[in-house]
């Protein structure tokens, strides 16, 4: 089977500053990814070069085996949702038009059925009661649920989720991955970005550890998570652990 | 600033719309072109340095008729720096006290303070102008009347006040201090305004009396009164803009009242309100030239009123007017707004 | 959510302004003349007829609707006007109105083309005549324009006094609401362009459906001022010899009867700008509440 997303030797450097160093991986149509690694290693970056938001410098990145740069940004980032680390949402727009202003605006869809698609995926996050609010009225977790929303709705084939429990109780991340497992199952392509190792061997096909701005490892949960041999990432993931655990 | 990619430069567009302000602008230029043709007056700057001939009604300097036009324009530009320094001076004077007041817990001052800045800054300047000058300072007696022993003379033209040999003295204590700093070298703008400064008392000295003319008054107090407001409200704005959190800080430290503000709150307010402050003093220089409606010789009643009238030049005498006034606010612009100033 | 409640001493200072004004004036007739001049009273009364369709174009947030109505008024405007008529106050309304929404559309443009623009030639262009505008008083501007630029235009054109004060005043006060409005862009988080842009929008779609919309609510009450100020100076009509307040009120205090009367005129024109000014601030204000509803509560 053919991968839908490939990275070959991607390099990447933001105001003369290198972040991200050789990097290849493969992102395989209906799997679901998970990058882990410390703070500052490049993931938010990684991220957001696969949208176009960084424009990098050397490597190539293929989606449906097209380099990503002979594609129009629109019809790219059509295919390509995104979910931000801080959400990203428009304070000045309520939850509803949040949702419906790229169907508007990129699709041109009319007033009606925009609203009509907006408020299935409201209520797939079951945000659908909070329509009329506006962002700054919602708690973190409700924020990040819209904010997945809105990505969904221009129904893209791979979606980006950066940290997407990363601000929210686990009761609410229980919530939150549930929505996230439900879209797996519908086929969309998943890389998510997280720091919960727990997490990451529930759901993932994939796991990449990245550090500095490098792949350090790259296969499946048990392979990267487990059986690794490599010091580092055993620290990094009995630190997590530590942390999870340790009070107990 | 937030342009996310790459800046490149697009040629065919930069072309395109430099071609476009070519044609507005040469349009406009062809346009005049014709219509000043009908007028019949060559463009020559010989004027400025023909005798004046007019009377200027106010002056710090000595001016007569006689005197070339460029130094009439010049003493003009005296009169509108000096009216718009005392303007400032006053203004934040008044504004300090105003905006200190309206953020004091007494609610009786702060009503006061409040309502003067409502009524001050919601009437046009103009209005204010003609109220105080046709209206309150018509109030003055007819007639030359004096008090207080001659101490004070009063008509409808002047406010008179005794001043004996003050200005002398001040005219010697000046020049002391400005050739005090000549001699060290060093603050040459400081020894050049103390010399301008002794070399103007000088001119009042060879009188006893200091005579303001009812239209500075008429000003003065204009200005002094509408910019106050403005000031008020921005110091109003920048002390209640400081955080919360700050004030407790202090608190804590244990500075009692006084110093709290002292020390730790007006420094912070001071920074966020100075370039707006010094916004204010730019406008106070631009206001002045309001003096046009009663006749104040200011520099733009002499340039663009009075040397119009006599010589004609009305091209020379606009351009130079808007040159003026733009550089003199670029240049306090370019002095004191520091861009970027991390508070 | 903020809600707007009309404040009561706005209610009280309004009355007081009015009672005072009722007991300073002359006579009820001088009053009349100085608020609407030689004119008729129903111009005025369709104004505020068209102003209450705008209002209700704008809560229900219909752009096109606002946009015609603005034509209307303007038409209108434009229809009306001959000798005797905009007088009084209502020269100073009329401009003001007149230049409400030019105002908007150049400091925008000027905003965008200055601070956010990619075109050196435009940037510069902009800088050009942001600068020379503000640094050169307004009756500096009127004299060059009487002077100088009136000539810039063809000689048949025959541009009517009002339009030329329309398109001085709309510059003027354009100028210092770009200054507003560059400001609220600078306080857009760079999250914004990230989370348009991967939403698939292009820079032009989000400057016009993301960044505009919340600039605009963001800068109401500093937009407001700026207004506020134009409205002020239009006090200034006077030198192109437009029967405005102010000049009435000069007029009126010509006769030599008038002479011992004049600090009660000019408190009467006082107090006449100043309910003016006070309306419109207190309406700025109202618009900021009912628009930004999205601020959170402070707590
Ligand atoms: N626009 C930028 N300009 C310069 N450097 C940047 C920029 N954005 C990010 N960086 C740098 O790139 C590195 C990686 O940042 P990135 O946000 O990708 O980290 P991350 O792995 O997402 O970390 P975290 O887990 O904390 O979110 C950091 O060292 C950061 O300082
Ligand atoms: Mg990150």
């Amino acid at each position: 089977m053919k991968p839908l997303l490939t990275i070959d030797q991607l390099s990447l450097s933001l105001s003369g500053k290198e972040i991200l160093k050789d990097v290849s991986c493969q992102f395989q149509t209906g799997s679901c990814s998970v990058l882990i690694g410390p703070s500052g290693s490049g993931k938010s970056s990684l991220l957001k070069t696969l949208n176009l938001l960084n424009e990098y410098d050397a490597g190539l990145v293929c989606f449906n085996g097209k380099d990503i740069k002979t594609i129009s940004k629109t019809e790219l980032r059509k295919k390509i949702g995104m979910v931000f680390q801080q959400y990203n949402l428009f304070d000045h727009l309520s939850v509803m038009d949040n949702c419906t202003l790229a169907l508007k605006r990129v699709l041109n869809l009319k007033k009606r059925d925009a609203h009509e698609i907006a408020q299935t995926y409201l209520t797939k996050v079951k945000m659908n009661d909070y329509g009329n609010a506006f962002p700054r009225q919602l708690s973190g977790g409700q924020q990040q649920r819209v904010a997945i929303a809105r990505a969904m709705c221009l129904q893209p084939e791979v979606l980006l989720l950066d940290e997407p429990t990363a601000a929210l109780d686990p009761e609410m991340s229980f919530e939150v991955l549930e929505t996230i497992k439900s879209l797996a199952e519908e086929g969309v392509t998943m890389i998510y970005v997280t720091h919960e190792i727990n997490l990451a061997r529930h759901l993932a096909d994939q796991v990449i550890f990245i550090e500095e701005g490098r792949v350090v490892a790259q296969g499946d949960v048990k392979e990267v998570l487990d059986t690794t041999k490599n010091n580092r990432i055993k620290k990094f993931i009995e630190q997590i652990e530590h942390r999870l655990y340790g009070s107990e | 600033m937030h342009i996310y990619q790459r800046q490149k430069i697009h040629w065919f567009y930069e072309l395109l719309s430099l071609a476009f302000i070519v044609l507005i602008i040469s349009w406009l230029y062809f346009n005049w072109k014709i219509n000043a043709s009908g007028y019949q007056v060559s463009n020559t700057w010989t004027f400025l340095s023909s005798s004046a001939n007019f009377f200027i009604s106010d002056h710090w300097l000595p001016f007569s008729p006689k005197d070339p036009t460029w130094y009439a324009i010049l003493i003009a530009s005296v009169n509108t720096f000096i009216l718009g320094m005392s303007v400032m001076m006053s203004a934040t004077v008044f504004g300090f006290l105003f905006g200190i007041l309206s953020t004091y817990p007494k609610y009786k001052l702060q009503w006061f303070a409040s309502s003067y800045v409502d009524v001050f800054r919601n009437t046009p300047l103009v209005g204010q102008l003609f109220f105080w000058y046709f209206g309150v300072f018509y109030l003055m007696p007819q007639t030359e009347h004096i008090y207080y022993d001659g101490f004070v003379k009063v008509s409808i033209q002047s406010l008179s006040i005794y001043t004996g040999n003050l200005f002398f003295i001040l005219s010697v204590f000046y020049l002391i201090v400005g050739v005090y700093f000549l001699c060290l070298k060093r603050a040459f703008g400081i020894s050049l305004s103390c010399l301008l400064m002794s070399f103007i008392y000088f001119n009042f000295s060879h009188s006893h009396y200091f005579t303001m003319s009812v239209e500075w008054l008429a000003l003065y107090t204009t200005l002094t009164f509408y910019t106050a407001s403005y000031i008020a409200e921005i110091v109003k704005a920048s002390l209640l803009s400081v955080p919360n959190a700050i004030d407790d800080a202090a608190i804590a430290l244990g500075l009692n009242d006084r110093d709290k503000f002292k020390l730790v709150i007006y420094p912070i307010a001071l920074k966020s309100m100075r370039p707006m402050l010094i916004n204010q003093y730019i406008t106070i220089m631009k206001n002045t030239s309001i003096g046009m409606l009663i006749g104040y010789p200011e520099l733009m009643n002499v340039l663009t009123g009075t040397i119009i009238n006599s010589t004609g030049q009305t091209l020379i005498c606009v351009s130079l007017m808007m040159c003026i006034y733009l550089s003199v606010c670029l240049f306090c612009q370019f002095l004191f707004m520091r861009k970027h100033e991390p508070i | 959510m903020n809600q707007y409640k009309l404040n009561s001493t706005f209610i009280i200072k309004v009355v007081i302004a009015v009672i005072a004004l009722f007991i300073i004036a002359p006579d009820f007739v001088v009053l009349r003349r100085f608020v609407f001049g030689f004119g008729q009273f129903i111009t005025p009364s369709i104004f505020v007829l068209f102003f209450a369709i705008l209002q209700y174009t704008l809560l229900k947030n219909n752009k096109f609707m606002a946009l015609l109505v603005w034509m209307l008024i303007f038409a209108f405007i434009l229809l009306n006007i001959k000798d005797g008529w905009p007088t009084g106050l209502m020269v100073n309304v009329v401009l003001t109105l007149m230049c409400l929404p030019m105002t908007f559309i150049l400091a925008l443009l000027f905003a965008v083309l200055r601070f956010q623009s990619t075109l050196l030639v435009l940037k510069i262009f902009a800088t050009v005549i942001i600068e020379s505008v503000r640094g050169v008083p307004l009756i500096g501007l009127m004299i060059f324009i009487l002077s100088v630029g009136a000539d810039m235009v063809p000689a048949y054109w025959m541009m009517p006094k009002i339009i030329t004060l329309w398109m001085i005043y709309s510059l003027f006060a354009g100028v210092y609401l770009a200054e507003v409005f560059r400001g609220g862009f600078q306080s857009i988080p760079k999250a914004y362009f990230d989370g348009a842009y991967a939403l698939g929008m292009s820079p032009l779609k989000t400057y016009v459906y993301v960044l505009v919309p919340k600039v605009v609510i963001d800068t109401i009450p500093a937009a407001f001022n700026v207004y506020i100020g134009l409205f002020k100076e239009t006090s200034l009509v006077l030198l192109f010899g437009y029967f405005d307040l102010m000049n009435i009120a000069l007029n009126y205090l010509d006769f030599p009867e008038h002479y011992d009367e004049s600090i009660k005129i000019y408190m009467m024109v006082l107090i006449l700008f100043w309910i003016v000014a006070t309306i419109m601030h207190e309406y700025g204000h109202y618009l900021f509440k009912t628009f930004s509803k999205y601020e959170a509560k402070k707590t």
